[in-house]
């Protein structure tokens, strides 16, 4: 017999849109939406990623096309941004080396929080096929910066880029977000 | 007919060592593949028609390949270097082609491990400046009287020439220091949360 | 009294969005007028020329796919296999010569479709970049269905190319052929009659002929200001000594002039594509070599037209599996040293036009 008391089970997304048509049909009008603050702001924040563009390699040109006519990343709201200051993911597609990777670390310094990265590529995330006998690439890039999502592959199709960016958006949803702010504050 | 150009060229300056010709006649570097070979050979073969030539004598046989006839050689592709550590020498590499005669010729330029000093040609072909760097920059040979002497691929920084056989790979300190600050950070950080 | 002003240092990049990668150029201003353009590069050297040395001939593929100009991969591939086979004698069957000029005939339509896409934007017109992006997946997809990957391939192996087409293949290819000069005209009613791109191009950045010729000037690049020069017609490789195609010259030198060759060239690669796969023999399409083939001792210098100008490869075996010195002959190592004397005397805005009809791309440059 367990002694913790039974785990209520967590909503998923669909159960909550549920439940929150389920509020509006009972309300007298139902014009009315009631949910958390911080569900909405993550809402927001999930679906205007404003992605720095920032092509390093190979990879860079698979993200050019997914931003291009066929895949059209601006479908799901994200829309590269030339300057880190208006920027809230760095997407870091290609091979970094040693050279660069400096530039990188302010690249990512100057984006405004909450800010978000995804490492494009086998290179990025561990070297890739640069691994070995190699004097200039950085094996992996979360050497200098963190890194949210890894999308594996050399190079990822166009679709796992976008598998990435759907997956960061899921792990925004459930952010902690205000508690965090207010509690940095306090 | 470019390996006619070589005997050309050795008649003029007699210090000048050519390749030994291929036994193949159609060997010439480009044209339709050579013939398969029995292996086990030991002899070097040399596709493209070229020479040795002394370090002191360098800057004149490039003025006279560049400006004079039948030679007309106009256009540097590249140049770069081959380290024979065994022998304890590098071989500067220049590939010279005539757009207007439209033949090629290789130049090779022998100089010690221990004190690796050539002059420059960026007089003669100005495209050769960053060829010539990259070549310091990557095997640490001088090019004297350069105009711009520095690394190019590496940072400025970088310890040791790396397409050297003897090179071994260093991470910089700096790199060490921040992966290692990283790793930090990130410790004690459970999953889901940001690291 | 002239009126002296202080110069003025800019830097552009290393992250840039028009330097097309990882390029920082130092630029000094007096007021408006380019004195003088360093480019700083090296921000993506990846080591190609060491790790070659430490790999079998086989291997090596994937790495120049990688290692080199990532935007035209089947055109390194050609390259480093060039001077593996001369070095070698290693035979290719001849439906494996004549596949190879169709492939790489498409990859230089995709590279140039890149390039005026990306130029586009550089420009102010992004309607090109969707436009060259659509085509370009069409001919991705016809890459896929031969060989299986859409940006790097290994698909050319010693002595031949690892896959016949599929079924099919050509008539899709022809189709596309087909329906290709609609769009190609598509760009020039964008782009070449329109006042703002003639005013930003023609006549800006000048290189002359002689000056290319010195500063070592490659491809497109070179032909623009005069040189007719084109290794597929200098030293004929796989089947272009048995197609017919023209190499267009311009002598004007301008980035106008760069475009109109390269516009000129997607034609022309589109005639030799009709007539290869018109001319493509039945029969074997890879020689038997060994796996860890082991080359005789020597040197070769093997010269392709890559899509961005002349590639060569230098290579130096010791009679070992793995090359003993491989020496890559960059285009756009050439190219963007000429761009410091294009760039002399141009205004500032002018930068990012010139820069982008050079077609670097910075992998192959750094290597
Ligand atoms: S993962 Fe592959 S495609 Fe991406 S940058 Fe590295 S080598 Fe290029």
């Amino acid at each position: 017999m367990s002694t913790q008391p039974p785990q209520p089970p967590v909503p998923s997304r669909l159960a909550s849109i549920a439940a929150a048509i389920d509020i509006l049909d009972q309300l007298p009008g139902g014009n009315l939406i009631l949910t958390k603050v911080e569900y909405l702001l993550n809402w927001g924040r999930a679906a205007s990623l404003w992605p720095l563009t920032f092509g390093l390699a190979c990879c860079a040109i698979e993200m050019m096309a997914a931003f291009a006519g066929r895949f059209d990343l601006d479908r799901i709201g994200v829309i590269p941004r030339a300057t880190p200051r208006q920027a809230d993911l760095m997407i870091v597609a290609g091979r970094c080396t040693i050279k660069m990777a400096p530039i990188v670390r302010r690249l990512w310094e100057q984006m405004p929080e909450p800010k978000y990265v995804i490492s494009m590529g086998s290179c990025a995330t561990c070297g890739g096929p640069f691994y070995y006998d190699n004097y200039s690439i950085l094996k992996g890039i979360d050497q200098v910066v963190p890194v949210d999502v890894y999308v594996p592959g050399c190079p990822p199709r166009p679709e796992a880029l976008i598998e990435g960016i759907l997956k960061l958006q899921e792990k925004i949803k459930v952010e902690p977000f205000l508690r965090r702010t207010v509690a940095a504050q306090a | 007919m470019s390996w006619g150009l070589v005997e050309e060229l050795q008649r003029r300056f007699p210090e000048i060592e050519p390749f030994p010709r291929p036994e193949e006649s159609h060997a010439e570097g480009h044209g339709p593949a050579a013939p398969a070979r029995g292996h086990g050979e030991t002899k070097f073969t040399h596709h493209v028609p070229g020479a040795w030539v002394p370090a002191a004598s360098l800057l004149e046989v490039c003025r006279v390949v560049r400006d004079e006839a039948p030679f007309h050689l106009d256009y540097c592709s590249f140049v770069s270097a081959v380290d024979w550590m065994a022998d304890g020498t590098f071989e500067v590499v220049y590939h010279l082609y005539s757009m207007t005669e439209r033949h090629q010729m290789l130049l090779k330029v022998r100089v010690p491990r221990q004190s690796p000093r050539t002059p420059s040609v960026t007089g003669i072909w100005g495209g050769t400046n960053w060829h010539e760097r990259e070549t310091y920059d990557l095997f640490g040979i001088v090019f004297e009287g350069h105009p711009d002497l520095r690394r190019i691929m590496m940072t400025e920084d970088w310890h040791g020439h790396p397409l050297r056989k003897d090179y071994v790979y260093e991470e910089p300190r700096w790199l060490v220091d921040l992966a290692t600050q990283r790793q930090r950070e990130i410790e004690g950080l459970g999953l889901g949360e940001r690291a | 009294m002239p009126l002296r002003t202080e110069q003025l240092m800019l830097n552009m990049g290393p992250q840039h969005p028009s330097t097309h990668g990882v390029l920082r150029l130092v630029v000094t201003l007096d007021g408006e007028n380019i004195v003088e353009v360093q480019p700083d590069i090296g921000y993506l050297h990846s080591s190609v020329e060491k790790m070659m040395e430490y790999r079998t001939y086989l291997m090596n593929v994937a790495l120049v796919d990688r290692g080199m100009d990532y935007i035209a991969a089947l055109a390194n591939e050609e390259g480093y296999l060039l001077a593996v086979e001369r070095l070698g004698g290693i035979d290719v069957p001849a439906r494996a010569r004549w596949l190879r000029t169709i492939m790489l005939e498409f990859q230089r339509l995709s590279s140039h479709l890149v390039w005026l896409g990306t130029w586009g934007i550089d420009l102010g017109a992004t309607t090109v970049f969707l436009y060259c992006f659509r085509e370009r997946e069409v001919i991705l997809d016809l890459f896929e269905q031969v060989t299986g990957g859409r940006l790097h391939h290994v698909y050319f192996r010693p002595g031949g190319v690892y896959e016949d087409l599929p079924p099919g293949w050509t008539d899709r290819a022809l189709a596309f052929c087909d329906e290709f000069p609609g769009h190609l005209q598509e760009y020039h009613d964008l782009l070449t009659g329109n006042p703002i791109f003639l005013a930003r191009t023609q006549g800006v950045g000048v290189l002359p002929k002689d000056a290319a010729i010195t500063m070592g000037a490659c491809g497109p690049v070179a032909r623009a200001s005069g040189i007719n020069f084109d290794v597929r017609k200098a030293f004929p490789y796989e089947a272009y000594g048995e197609v017919e195609f023209d190499i267009p010259t311009f002598e004007q030198g301008d980035c106008f002039a760069r475009y109109l060759v390269r516009m000129e060239e997607m034609r022309q690669s589109l005639r030799i594509i009709r007539q290869a796969i018109e001319k493509l023999p039945p029969g074997e399409i890879r020689s038997k070599v060994q796996v860890t083939v082991k080359l005789p001792k020597g040197e070769v210098y093997a010269r392709t037209e890559s899509p961005r100008g002349d590639l060569g490869v230098y290579l130096v075996s010791s009679g070992d599996d793995m090359p003993y010195r491989v020496k890559i002959r960059a285009p756009s190592f050439s190219n963007l040293y000429a761009l410091t004397e294009m760039m002399r005397g141009w205004k500032v805005a002018d930068v990012i036009a010139i820069l982008g009809s050079v077609d670097i791309v910075l992998s192959d440059v750094d290597r």
